[in-house]
């Protein structure tokens, strides 16, 4: 089972979902390279100018670690990686569990995707006035944790940290994608996790998805927002579960 | 209440003067519930924004009141920061005031918790199952310019 995160943190935002598959799957986590504990080095903006290098890194990921009808489950712009990904291995990806996937973020004649060119050149320009005072302002981030233990200072300090010139270009790869057309190419049972009121998959977005995908499951959470890995991990897992 | 009535004889009033400071704070307070919604805004925040209270209070949430990058940047960052480490700081984003200009300020967010938490359990579960009031997950905001 492999637990992909998307675009702003890193694999942490399985945190609370992923150790309860591990008794019956075998559970791999990784960071997209650029993100998180990954190698920046290993950022290459021509690879990763299309979300395509992203899926290349995923199967990679099949090979190097020899899996076979894996699972996997995509968090935000990783469902459409895992889409890519499934379509290039199906023998090695045997399911899909898109978390609140958008095939395409921006509105586009009869499809409303929630935004246009502009509120994403916003989001660069939000991007780049918060990574300026990040080194400063953000180091002792940590205040008030005591009741959660379970997060360690390692974590606490570095969690959504990115280099801003790495999340600016996915920011945009991600926002200015389009993978419509890759819908239609996905072979292997396939789940779609939609939440409620989530303002970047809204539902009629969620419902695209599952439409264009044949033959896929459509559940709708009762969490709010769009990450429910964090805000509802168990009813995220029930969700998961039921499917695979 | 009010920043113009201060009665000079009758000595400290500490409850005013904190509703005072509250109210007619150098930055703007808001407290929402667990799903986001405002509880309650303070007199500096609408004064900025243009906005009565009862268009936000119970109607609103913080994320609304964004631009819609600011919107991405929030469900992208900010909550899942706000979520993991209990609090956000120095946040830079644009509020859409009530006359749809927009105002440019620092987000500082706690979000408040009564208990120990559970390591599998996000704020929002647990909302479900301890109720609301013993949760007190409320998020207080200070908006400041």
């Amino acid at each position: 089972m492999i637990f992909a995160h998307g675009f702003g943190c890193d694999q942490e935002m399985w945190r609370f979902v992923a150790p309860t598959f591990e008794p019956d799957f075998r559970v791999v986590l990784f960071d997209h390279v650029g993100a998180g504990g990954s190698d920046l080095s290993a950022y290459d903006p021509e690879r990763y100018a299309t979300l395509d290098g992203y899926a290349d890194d995923v199967v990679e990921i099949c090979h190097e670690l020899d899996l076979s009808d894996a699972i996997f489950v995509g968090h935000s712009v990783s469902a459409m990686i895992g889409v890519l990904a499934a379509a290039r291995e199906p023998e090695r990806i045997g399911k899909l569990v898109l978390v609140g996937p958008s095939p395409r973020y921006i509105d586009d004649g009869d499809y409303v995707g929630g935004f246009s060119r502009d509120d994403i050149e916003e989001l660069l320009q939000s991007l780049d006035s918060n990574f300026l005072g990040w080194s400063s302002t953000m180091a002792p981030v940590i205040m008030g944790n005591a009741d959660r233990p379970e997060l360690g200072d390692e974590l606490t300090s570095s969690f959504c940290r990115t280099d801003p010139e790495i999340a600016g270009h996915f920011a945009r790869v991600t926002f200015t994608s389009d993978n419509r057309d890759d819908l239609g190419g996905v072979r292997v049972p396939t789940l779609v996790l939609q939440c409620s009121d989530d303002a970047i998959a809204p539902r009629t977005v969620g419902e695209y998805v599952h439409r264009e995908i044949p033959g896929s499951t459509f559940v709708e959470l009762t969490a709010t927002g769009h990450c429910p890995n964090l805000s509802a991990p168990r009813e995220t897992i029930d969700a998961i579960r039921a499917f695979v | 209440m009010g920043a113009s009535e201060h009665p000079v004889d009758s000595g400290p009033r500490f409850d005013e003067s904190a509703e005072d400071l509250y109210e007619n704070a150098p930055c703007g307070y808001l407290s929402a519930a667990p799903d986001g919604t405002l509880v309650r805004v303070n007199a500096t925040f609408l004064r900025w924004t243009g906005y009565r209270a009862d268009e936000l209070v119970g109607v609103k949430r913080f994320k609304d009141l964004l631009t819609a990058g600011g919107r991405i940047y929030h469900e992208t960052h900010y909550a899942p920061m706000l979520q993991m480490q209990g609090a956000v700081r120095e946040i830079a984003v644009d509020i859409v005031g009530a006359d749809g200009r927009r105002l440019p300020v620092l987000v500082n967010s706690v979000l408040l918790r009564d208990h120990a938490g559970e390591a599998a359990g996000g704020p929002h579960d647990r909302v479900r199952r301890d109720g609301a009031q013993v949760l007190r997950a409320r998020a207080a905001r200070r908006a400041r310019s």
